[in-house]
């Protein structure tokens, strides 16, 4: 399933914050971002946590239980994000 | 080889403005912070442990610290010997409000004046174990021969820049320092200024045995078990002394929820017989660059006064491991460790006359 | 007295052009978050050891690093950012300068005695290493990355032998093609 309009504005983020090599076009929406997939470790994931606290306003916090499923893919994250934002 | 002793010694944490302040107030309480605010996406309350000395202008208020500290410690008397300077955060506080330029050189050079030093002056940046690394560094000088006297001077100021980045590293905890705890949750952070100072020339109660500074870049932030490990072997090693030996640790352990798992089992798997254990993080905070000084001058104090500390927590049973809630008789020798930032594992061992 | 004899260094001041391309090539990729300062600094360590025919840094050498500067551009990036809002993770971990150690010590596979000195002068540092190092030696490294930027690494071990007639060194004869040997004495720094 192709990304949407809000997973692709997740993915720039992604790719701006971390200073990724990879381009936002090739991140697939249900790829993995740790280990395999865009090999993201624990630090990336805690600036990208307050990247996404900056920009979206929801916090998320690096010894949530749930973070392995919230940070599994672009579509889960982007699915968090949206669930939690301050409307 | 020529033994280094520790002639003089001086503190200002948030329990005082000198050693004498500081064993007054330990036992009467563990909780000695104010809360800190910070701004932005993860905004709030943190605990921290401010030195009570109200002075607006931030060098003012540095340069009464340290000249009281260095004085306690008996500083005037060794002017043109070795100083060395052990931070994580310089003057930054200062650089922060505008009242200063960033410069390494200029803030060596303005602690130095305030303390009217004219000998060498280092400044040893390894986070927080800065101070034991100068204190290595100190050793080697005195034992070389190269100088006789030496002043190892832990400065960590109140800054937001430490504040905000433990604050964004997701380590700092919104309820307590509580080390090996079963309900730890991060570090407090704590401001410090600490002075030891060394000599070959005169016998004092505590000499330096020796010690080990071992870096793992496996965790840019935090403590391996290898390398806790071997750090203990190094350590002994460098002061001729076995793990038998060791009478008492003084832990890093500030409440981290991996770092104090990490520093258990190092230990567990270092020592067969487990010495009494021992944390100044719940009573102090954990001050950085400043801390192994800090640390080592409450600790001996301690040791020498019969005063001892208040635990408020419960210990993790997980860890197998347990802090001593009373005064260890008859020590000997103890071991003052800190594991840090940049995978940095330091320990020395101090010895008793 | 402390001889050392010089067996490998970098001296990239300024480093050449494409440092950065040969770095990505040495490190296998290109590093994304260390910041310019902590990259500058591999770049200059691993030639070093490279020259100086050593695929490791043995476990019992000295790492000692030295900067003028050190971490002043991320450290000003991280203040700016702290106007409003906590400063970003990756780029508070730039301004401690003891990452670049951590980093090198993952680098070269190394795990030992490291430390970094703010200020001061090359030779002040060198005196710093010949109280602490033992036989194995030291790494010694000052970085700076402003003003062209500078990655100067010298591979030290003590020796017995002498080299030609001692000169009194400055930081330039210590960072020189000439020198082979490095004296310290005393408070004084000496290079032949």
């Amino acid at each position: 399933m192709a990304a949407s309009t809000q997973e692709k504005e997740l993915a720039q983020l992604i790719v701006t914050s971390l200073n990724l090599e990879v381009s936002a076009d090739e991140i697939e929406p249900d790829a993995a971002l740790y280990g395999e997939g865009l090999g993201l470790d624990s630090i990336d994931i805690l600036e990208l946590s307050l990247a996404i606290s900056k920009t979206y306003g929801v916090q998320l916090k690096s010894d949530d239980a749930d973070n392995n499923k919230i940070f599994s893919s672009l579509r889960s994250l982007n699915e968090h994000i949206q669930q939690h934002r301050p409307k | 080889m020529t033994p280094v002793n520790i002639a003089g010694r001086g503190l200002a944490c948030s329990l005082g403005l000198s050693v004498e302040q500081v064993l007054a107030s330990l036992p009467q309480t563990a909780v000695h912070t104010t809360q800190v605010t910070l701004p932005g996406a993860m905004a709030g309350d943190y605990p921290f442990h401010a030195i009570p000395l109200s002075q607006s202008d931030w060098n003012e208020r540095a340069r009464e610290l340290v000249q009281r500290v260095a004085a306690e410690a008996g500083a005037q008397q060794i002017r043109d010997g070795v100083l060395l300077i052990a931070t994580s955060s310089f003057d930054i506080g200062a650089v922060e409000r505008g009242a200063t330029q960033m410069d390494y050189q200029a803030f060596a050079d303005k602690v130095a004046a305030w303390l009217d030093w004219s000998g060498p002056v280092h400044v040893v940046n390894t986070a927080c174990t800065s101070s034991l690394n100068a204190l290595l560094a100190a050793q080697a000088l005195l034992r070389s021969g190269e100088a006789t006297d030496a002043l190892v001077l832990g400065i960590e100021l109140d800054n937001r820049l430490t504040l905000g980045g433990f604050a964004a590293l997701q380590l700092l905890s919104r309820t307590g320092s509580k080390p090996f705890g079963d309900q730890r949750d991060g570090l407090v952070l704590g401001e410090a200024v600490a002075a030891l100072r060394l000599t070959t020339r005169e016998h004092a109660i505590w000499g330096l045995a020796g010690g080990a500074n071992v870096v793992d870049g496996e965790q840019p932030t935090g403590a391996s078990v290898r390398a806790v490990k071997e750090m203990c072997a190094h350590a002994f090693a460098d002061s001729a002394v076995g793990a038998d030996a060791i009478d008492l640790i003084k832990v890093q352990a500030a409440g981290s929820p991996g770092n104090d798992a990490v520093e258990a089992q190092g230990l567990r798997e270092t020592f067969k017989h487990m010495p009494p254990l021992v944390s100044l993080k719940a009573a102090m905070g954990h001050a950085m660059g400043a801390s192994g000084a800090a640390e080592i001058v409450l600790l001996t104090a301690c040791l020498e006064r019969g005063v001892w500390l208040l635990y408020e927590h419960e210990v993790d049973k997980e860890l197998g491991v347990a802090l001593a809630t009373t005064m260890p008789q008859n020590v000997r020798r103890f071991m003052a460790t800190i594991l840090g930032f940049g995978g940095s594992h330091a320990s020395v061992i101090l010895e008793r006359a | 007295m402390t001889t050392f004899a010089i067996q490998g260094r970098c001296l990239a001041v300024p480093p050449p052009l494409d440092w950065r391309e040969q770095l990505a090539g040495m490190l296998g990729a290109k590093p994304r978050r260390i910041g310019n300062w902590a990259e500058l600094g591999l770049y200059g360590a691993l030639n070093c050891l490279a020259e100086a025919g050593e695929k490791e840094l043995p476990p019992d050498a000295l790492l000692l690093l030295g900067s003028q500067r050190g971490t002043y551009v991320p450290t000003g990036q991280a203040l700016e950012q702290m106007h409003d809002d906590l400063p970003m993770p990756l780029t508070f971990l730039q301004t401690q300068p003891s990452q670049l150690l951590a980093l090198l010590a993952a680098q070269m596979r190394w795990r030992g005695h490291a430390a970094f000195i703010a200020g001061g002068t090359p030779q002040t540092l060198l005196e710093l290493a010949a109280a602490q190092c033992g036989s194995a030696g030291v790494l010694l490294g000052w970085v700076d990355e402003m003003e062209g930027g500078g990655s100067l690494w010298l591979r030290l071990k003590p020796c017995e032998i002498s080299g030609g007639k001692p000169v009194v060194a400055s930081a330039e004869s210590m960072f020189s093609l000439e020198a082979t040997h490095l004296y310290v004495v005393g408070n004084g720094v000496q290079a032949a």
